[in-house]
């Protein structure tokens, strides 16, 4: 083993708590396959499967409480039946889609079956961090100033009831191009609409967003 | 292994949980397909009898129909065509690739593909088949039918169908209606488009005007292809 690579590997290992995807150097024999290696390799040995697991959980797991305001246990269940439905159809996957984009349609899909199960519950807050809020601020900064004077957090607390504000369908676009930053044809995929259709979505998804956001006087 | 990648392989040892074989995806996407051709050959026949009756419609003869026309209509048709393409684009949303494409593009593509089907089906006489078994085999078409023929018998309004029983002269002839009533209709001033010779027992449409008691003046008659074929068969019916 190189002292390069045990380098790579422990800086992997010191940061690991902070990075969201395992870089390239550090994945192991299976994690250095493709996601469609992988799926290939799974419907022949289950156990092949937790590394598809591994690679997605976070991302997906991250995609869910962004979508909902669930705590940890209910994502954690939502995620779990959501791998089990992507074990189930494995078979199924279209190579010529990004498995990322299938893991996402059925991460959401399953997502929207446990909402509409648990009614009762509180699912429409958004799960955001400071990265989310800057990606969101960046609508609103394209064409219009933030007040100056406005803090940081007043900001963030009004972003964040602005995203609650907005119909589920602009919602999912928000979400999927400005936080999980997704391209128009991973969207489409996911969501199963024609990209056409997306590209309306997210137009009026933003100018929404900042129709919004004048209401609230979050911008001038 | 992480938590929940244990969690997931643990339920699917505990459930001996399995992929679903490709098998089965293969024979949903096939059942798709069919279903999908099914909805365009279906809304293809429809068309097929839309032109069909657009067609045989004697549009000169429609002003003296007056409201009455749209029972002439084929509704039905129409109605089974805007049926099948509905299904027919909601059930290729579901194929695999479907959601790529627009709900108006989807449907135009559908209507062009019912068209041009439709076209060979009328071309090729094969909607004028089904049209034709679907009166001999469905009663309630056939019903439908008849009120439909009705429309061109209105001897009130000018138009008098039926069947030659007797051509004594020139100037005259007796004609048995739809209901079975004989007619004696003039026709001495009578245009014949088609420089028809007329025979005994032939179908025509003669239009003109109502004299007296089944008493009916001619000003011209129709017959062979001046007749509307549903009404030529009806005619022939009552023999």
């Amino acid at each position: 083993m190189s002292s390069a690579y045990l380098l790579k590997e422990i800086f992997y290992q010191k940061c690991s708590n902070i990075l969201i995807d395992p870089p390239y150097f550090y994945m192991n024999q299976n994690t250095r396959k493709t996601d469609e290696q992988l799926v290939a390799a799974s419907l022949k040995d289950k156990n092949t499967f937790a590394e598809l697991v591994q690679r997605y959980e976070q991302k997906l797991s991250r995609y869910i409480k962004r979508l909902t305001n669930l705590n940890s246990q209910s994502v954690e269940d939502i995620l779990q039946e959501a791998f089990i439905k992507i074990y189930k159809n494995l078979n199924n996957f279209d190579p010529t889609l990004s498995f990322s984009s299938w893991a996402y349609r059925i991460t959401h899909n399953e997502t929207l079956n446990y909402i509409r199960k648990h009614k009762n519950r509180n699912t429409t807050p958004l799960e955001t961090d400071n990265k989310d809020l800057a990606n969101l601020i960046d609508i609103l900064e394209s064409d219009t100033n933030i007040e100056a004077e406005v803090a940081q957090k007043e900001i963030a607390k009004k972003v964040r009831l602005l995203i609650k504000k907005l119909p589920k369908k602009y919602r999912d676009v928000i979400i999927l191009y400005y936080l999980e930053e997704k391209e128009y044809s991973e969207i489409s995929d996911i969501l199963k609409k024609p990209m056409g259709t997306i590209a309306t979505l997210l137009n009026r998804a933003k100018s929404k967003f900042k129709t919004l956001a004048l209401k609230h006087n979050i911008v001038t | 292994m992480t938590k929940i990648s244990k969690s997931v392989i643990d339920k699917i040892d505990e459930k001996h949980i399995k992929p679903i074989p490709k098998w089965q995806f293969v024979l949903m996407n096939v059942a798709m397909w069919t279903l999908f051709v099914a909805t365009i050959l279906l809304g293809g026949i429809a068309t097929g009898i839309v032109i069909l009756k657009l067609f045989n419609t004697q549009w000169a003869l429609v002003p003296r129909v007056g409201s009455k026309f749209f029972i002439v209509l084929p509704y039905i048709w129409f109605g089974l065509l805007a049926l099948m393409i509905f299904i027919g684009s909601k059930i290729f949303e579901r194929t695999k690739k479907g959601y790529k494409y627009s709900h108006w593009t989807i449907a135009g593509v559908s209507i062009l593909a019912s068209i041009i089907i439709g076209c060979i089906f009328y071309a090729t006489h094969t909607a004028e088949n089904v049209e034709e078994t679907m009166q001999r085999h469905v009663p309630a078409y056939k019903e439908l039918q008849k009120i439909r023929e009705k429309v061109w018998h209105a001897p009130e309004e000018g138009m008098l169908p039926g069947r030659i029983i007797e051509g004594s002269s020139e100037t005259l002839i007796i004609l048995n209606d739809l209901t079975g009533q004989t007619w004696e209709v003039d026709i001495e001033d009578a245009r014949m488009p088609l420089n028809i010779r007329l025979k005994v027992n032939m179908p025509v449409l003669v239009t003109g005007e109502k004299t007296g008691d089944f008493e009916f003046k001619a000003d011209a008659i129709r017959a062979h292809r001046n007749l509307p074929p549903p009404l030529e068969r009806a005619i022939r019916r009552q023999r």
